[in-house]
């Protein structure tokens, strides 16, 4: 499922960067490769909107990046999560939990009715 | 904490190298999209693909690199400068589109602001800090008047008083000076030094320090020690401003004093004066018997209100009338904040300017607004177009505000020139000789940066409130209807209408305005003044005390005569006491002894030697003028001028018959009847009588002669050379007099004819626009009809009287408006000016014919563009 510049959809995908990230430090093709990976190929992302993404998040000192060369000798860039950032990460897992479970007890109040 | 802090430090470095390097920005991140586009198609290719199919699919994968690059420029949170330097970019496009309109708008928006300007930062220097005088409000001027005759300034305290006043607890110190008008000898040119000596500590009451040396010396023990201190322009003009002159001793009255300090500039109360001296008996004795006048300034005591200083006066006033009744008796205590004394010549005339330069603006606003709203309109398919392909409404909202602060910017620059050229054209108005007896702080008239930026602020809200309503309506409605020009709303009512309605009425209250005042303004021309205004002049000033002795006075006088009559290139040479052709003073009445009627008055007593009215070319109409034998034995002579003798004629001859003036109980014979002389600021002559010097030797003479400056010159130092402790001052012709005292009010009627002028120009071309906008709008309409039949003239006509309609409605609002101005302006000069000027005098009348005309004209030029359109050709462009 892929939408552009949905507000809503924009935080899904900070959040599933900063996931990411939080367990490596990585280029940006990897860290698409990594979130289609573990969502099972249900979010395809639409790969032109990670890079922006990665703007917004450095622009908010979320991560930070430096340029490195790969294994294969080129050049990349690298992201890494700050410690600000991990603390985001926190805040927007606990705050999607709660909304998640909340959205699923409606469902399941209604489902009972229905 | 830390966590933040990183966080902080990061996001702006972040920005920061978003907004030092854009395009290294760019740059990183092509090569990062490169970098994921070859991993891609590496991805792809091991899958199998071949390099062509995977490097399609790696490109449909990553999307739309330019889109990623506008998203990412997006993110970095500065899309709101590129906008902006694209709205400004934009809006100077706009503007420079529509050349004409852009440059009159600014043009206008320039003077209207300029002259608000000029006059509101001249109000701030004169009016609200007049003297360099700290804590101002707390520093009065006291006086003892006669009841019933106070006026603000004329106070004069007797010493007695000062005395017992300045031991007051209100007051934190007080000072009295004492008249000192004196010569000052002993240096190159003697000069006339209008002085006052001081009692009490009069640096310490005005709160000023020196600019250079220091004040006199208070203590007792200096007493009688002769010092002066000099004002900044005495100094400068008679010591060429040097600072060697400290302890250099100079003769004054006669009598050694040593210069000890220079006052800065402009800090001179009372004004005008040239120097303050040490007075000649004790300085700090509070007991004083003598009856000398004093003016007196003091400082209130620290959180004294004017008003307790005045109860407390009140009280002390009581108590002294009755321990000493004749003396006080029926005299008021006056107490003044010295703001009020100072700024007490300006006053009327910064208010006439004030209130002018507001109606410009005002009007400048209107006719810009007018302009806008107008502009709005036809910019409406322009706008519909942009909403229609997506420009958001908060975008076109920028858009016009980015292109009225352009036209803001363009306009407040050359409002700030306007502005600076108006500021010393005023200050040149203030600044002569003359006026510093009135003016006080006229050289730091300058631009006042806030009231610029002010006033710009104003006209900038007028060019955006009439420009926003087209662009928000035009990101509402529905383009389709829009963009079919031809569909106009009904116009010239509503706003357009209104705007050029109130810009007229404008005028009509400027242009009032300028003719009351012009009334009072200087007839410099020789013509119209009634004498040879050619004619050179010097003044002597008999001060010494030997000039009291009415003997050597005269002696004095007579001798000038003679060195300037025997001067080569002076033809001939009379004196007179007072400058012809100035403003009268309060005049006195005349009696004739054949007296039916009441007496006539008043009338300006002038005394003149013989050979005036020949010298300074006023004809004789009748008899003669004054001959040598007219002297102190002879009988008491006078000769009248026309409009007296107008008054006086009874039966039979003039010449001859008796006339007494008031206060005096000689009576005098006439002799002679002399033209007419009117006064620079009057149109109506001035009633004379004239009384032979010999008879009445005057104290201070003016000398003038029938020749040219060298000549002239060259007998006032002949006349040096006999006589160096007498001044002889200001050599100059009664038209450079004239200039020099008429040169504010010249100022002032100069200024309102401009605003005059500016403002009926725009309004003119105000209704040149809207006549045309309306045509431009109606074009089908007129196509219409003049394809049905209808001729040329009745389409003129219908615009015609459209433009004169609107005027005229703009006439009936705005002639009352400028009649009550008239009169408004006419009380406020009239302390100033002679009972002449009056709003009566302002041909209503005529002035409304004109401007209707004058409309007419402004909507037949481009009524006729209309009415000469092919109709055809309109209705083919349907």
């Amino acid at each position: 499922m892929t939408r552009s510049g949905s507000d809503l959809l924009r935080g899904t995908l900070d959040m599933l960067v900063l996931k990411t990230l939080a367990i490596e430090e990585m280029h940006g093709w990897g860290i698409c490769e990594r979130i289609q990976e573990i969502s099972e190929e249900v979010f395809e992302v639409n790969q032109g909107s990670l890079y922006p993404a990665l703007q917004r998040l450095t622009r908010r000192g979320l991560i930070r990046s430096e340029w490195r060369t790969t294994a294969n000798n080129r050049r990349a860039r690298y992201y890494a999560m700050t410690a600000a950032g991990r603390r985001q990460l926190k805040q927007e897992i606990e705050l999607w939990s709660r909304s998640s479970s909340a959205i699923n007890r409606i469902l399941a109040h209604a489902a009972e009715r229905g | 904490m830390p966590a933040l802090i990183e966080r902080w430090w990061l996001a702006l470095k972040a920005r920061l190298g978003a907004l030092a390097n854009p395009r290294q920005l760019d740059r990183e991140l092509q090569e990062e999209m490169r970098f994921h586009f070859e991993r891609q198609v590496d991805k792809y290719m091991l899958s199998g693909m071949s390099r062509r199919d995977a490097e399609r699919e790696a490109n449909r994968a990553l999307g739309n690199r330019a889109r990623i690059q506008e998203e990412h420029r997006d993110a970095r949170g500065l899309r709101w400068l590129d906008e902006l330097r694209q709205d400004a970019g934009h809006g100077i496009r706009r503007l420079a589109s529509r050349p004409w309109i852009s440059a009159s708008a600014i043009l206008t928006l320039a003077v209207g602001v300029g002259a608000v300007t000029t006059i509101y930062s001249a109000v701030l220097a004169l009016v609200l800090e007049p003297l360099p005088v700290p804590a101002i409000d707390e520093v009065v001027v006291l006086g003892e008047m006669p009841r019933g005759r106070e006026l603000p300034g004329e106070g004069w305290a007797h010493q007695g008083d000062f005395g017992i006043w300045r031991n007051e607890p209100v007051f934190e110190a007080a000072a009295g000076l004492g008249r000192w008008f004196v010569t000052m000898t002993g240096t190159e040119e003697p000069a006339e030094v209008i002085g006052y000596q001081v009692y009490g500590d009069y640096l310490r009451v005005m709160g000023i320090e020196p600019a250079i040396g220091r004040g006199l010396a208070t203590d007792a023990a200096r007493q009688g020690s002769r010092e002066v201190v000099l004002s900044h322009r005495f100094w400068k003009r008679h010591f060429v401003g040097d600072p060697e002159v400290l302890g250099q001793a100079v003769l004054f009255a006669g009598s050694e004093h040593v210069i000890v300090g220079v006052m800065p500039r402009e800090a001179g109360y009372p004004m005008g004066t040239d120097a303050w001296a040490s007075p000649p008996g004790p300085v700090d004795v509070s007991d004083f018997s003598g009856r000398a006048r004093l003016a007196v300034v003091a400082r209130l005591a620290e959180g004294v209100s004017v008003q307790q200083a005045r109860a407390a006066l009140r009280l002390v006033g009581e108590r002294t009338a009755a321990t000493d009744p004749e003396g006080h008796a029926d005299a008021a205590v006056l107490i003044e904040p010295i703001r009020n004394i100072v700024t007490y010549g300006t006053g009327p005339l910064l208010t006439i300017l004030m209130a002018a330069a507001g109606f410009l603006l005002l009007l400048v606003c209107a006719n810009v607004a007018n302009v806008q709203l107008m502009h709005g309109t036809v910019r409406r398919p322009e706008l519909a177009l942009r909403a229609a392909l997506g420009a958001p409404r908060g975008r076109l909202v920028r858009q016009l505000l980015a292109e009225s602060t352009v036209l803001a910017l363009a306009s407040g620059l050359l409002a700030g020139v306007v502005a600076f050229w108006g500021s010393n054209f005023l200050r040149a108005g203030l600044s002569g000789e003359w006026s510093r007896y009135f003016f006080v702080g006229a050289s730091k008239i300058g631009v006042n940066a806030d009231v610029l930026l002010f006033s710009l602020a104003v006209s900038l809200l007028s060019v955006i409130a009439f420009g926003l309503p087209p662009a928000l309506r035009a990101a509402r409605v529905d383009p389709a209807v829009d963009l079919d020009r031809g569909r106009a709303a009904s116009v010239g009512r509503g706003p357009r209408g209104v705007l050029v309605v109130l810009e007229m009425a404008l005028s009509v209250v400027i242009v009032t305005g300028a003719l009351v005042t012009a009334q009072a303004g200087a007839s410099l021309a020789g013509a119209e003044l009634g004498l040879d205004a050619e004619v050179a002049t010097f003044t002597v000033r008999a001060r010494g005390q030997e000039y009291r002795d009415p003997v050597t006075l005269r002696q004095l006088n007579d001798e000038a005569l003679v060195v300037a009559r025997a001067t080569p290139g002076v033809a001939s040479a009379a004196a007179t006491n007072r400058m012809p052709a100035m403003p009268p003073g309060r005049g006195v009445e005349l009696e004739t002894r054949s007296a039916e009627g009441t007496p006539i008055g008043p009338v300006n007593v002038g005394v003149v030697s013989d050979g005036f009215f020949s010298t300074v070319g006023i004809p004789l109409v009748a008899g003669r003028g004054f001959v040598g034998g007219d002297d102190l034995g002879a009988a008491r002579v006078a000769v009248v001028s026309q409009t007296v003798a107008d008054e006086l004629e009874a039966d039979g001859e003039l010449i001859g018959t008796r006339v007494r003036l008031e206060d005096t109980d000689e009576w005098l014979t006439v002799v002679g009847v002399a033209a007419d002389v009117t006064a620079w600021n009057s149109h109506v002559p001035t009633p004379a009588v004239y009384l032979p010097a010999a008879q009445r030797p005057p104290q201070s003479m003016v000398l003038l002669m029938q020749a040219d400056g060298t000549a002239a010159e060259l007998a006032r130092s002949r006349l040096r050379e006999r006589h160096p402790d007498v001044p002889l001052l200001e050599p100059r012709t009664i038209e450079e007099a004239v200039a020099e005292q008429s040169a504010p009010t010249q100022m002032v009627v100069g200024l309102m004819r401009g605003f005059a002028a500016v403002g009926l120009l725009i309004c003119l071309g105000g209704i040149h626009a809207l006549v045309g906008y309306l045509a431009s709008l109606r074009m089908r309409e007129v196509g219409v009809h003049m394809a049905i039949g209808a001729d040329r003239r009745t389409v003129l006509r219908l615009f015609v009287m459209r433009g004169v309609k609107l005027a005229g409605v703009g006439l009936l609002i705005g002639l009352p408006a400028a009649f009550a101005f008239g009169t408004g302006l006419t009380r406020l000069m009239a302390g100033f000016m002679p009972s002449s000027v009056s709003v009566a005098n302002v041909p209503f009348g005529a002035l409304g014919g004109s401007l209707l005309l004058l409309s007419a004209l402004a909507s037949y030029l481009p009524a006729r563009r209309a009415a000469s359109v092919d109709p055809a050709a309109v209705l083919r462009a349907e």
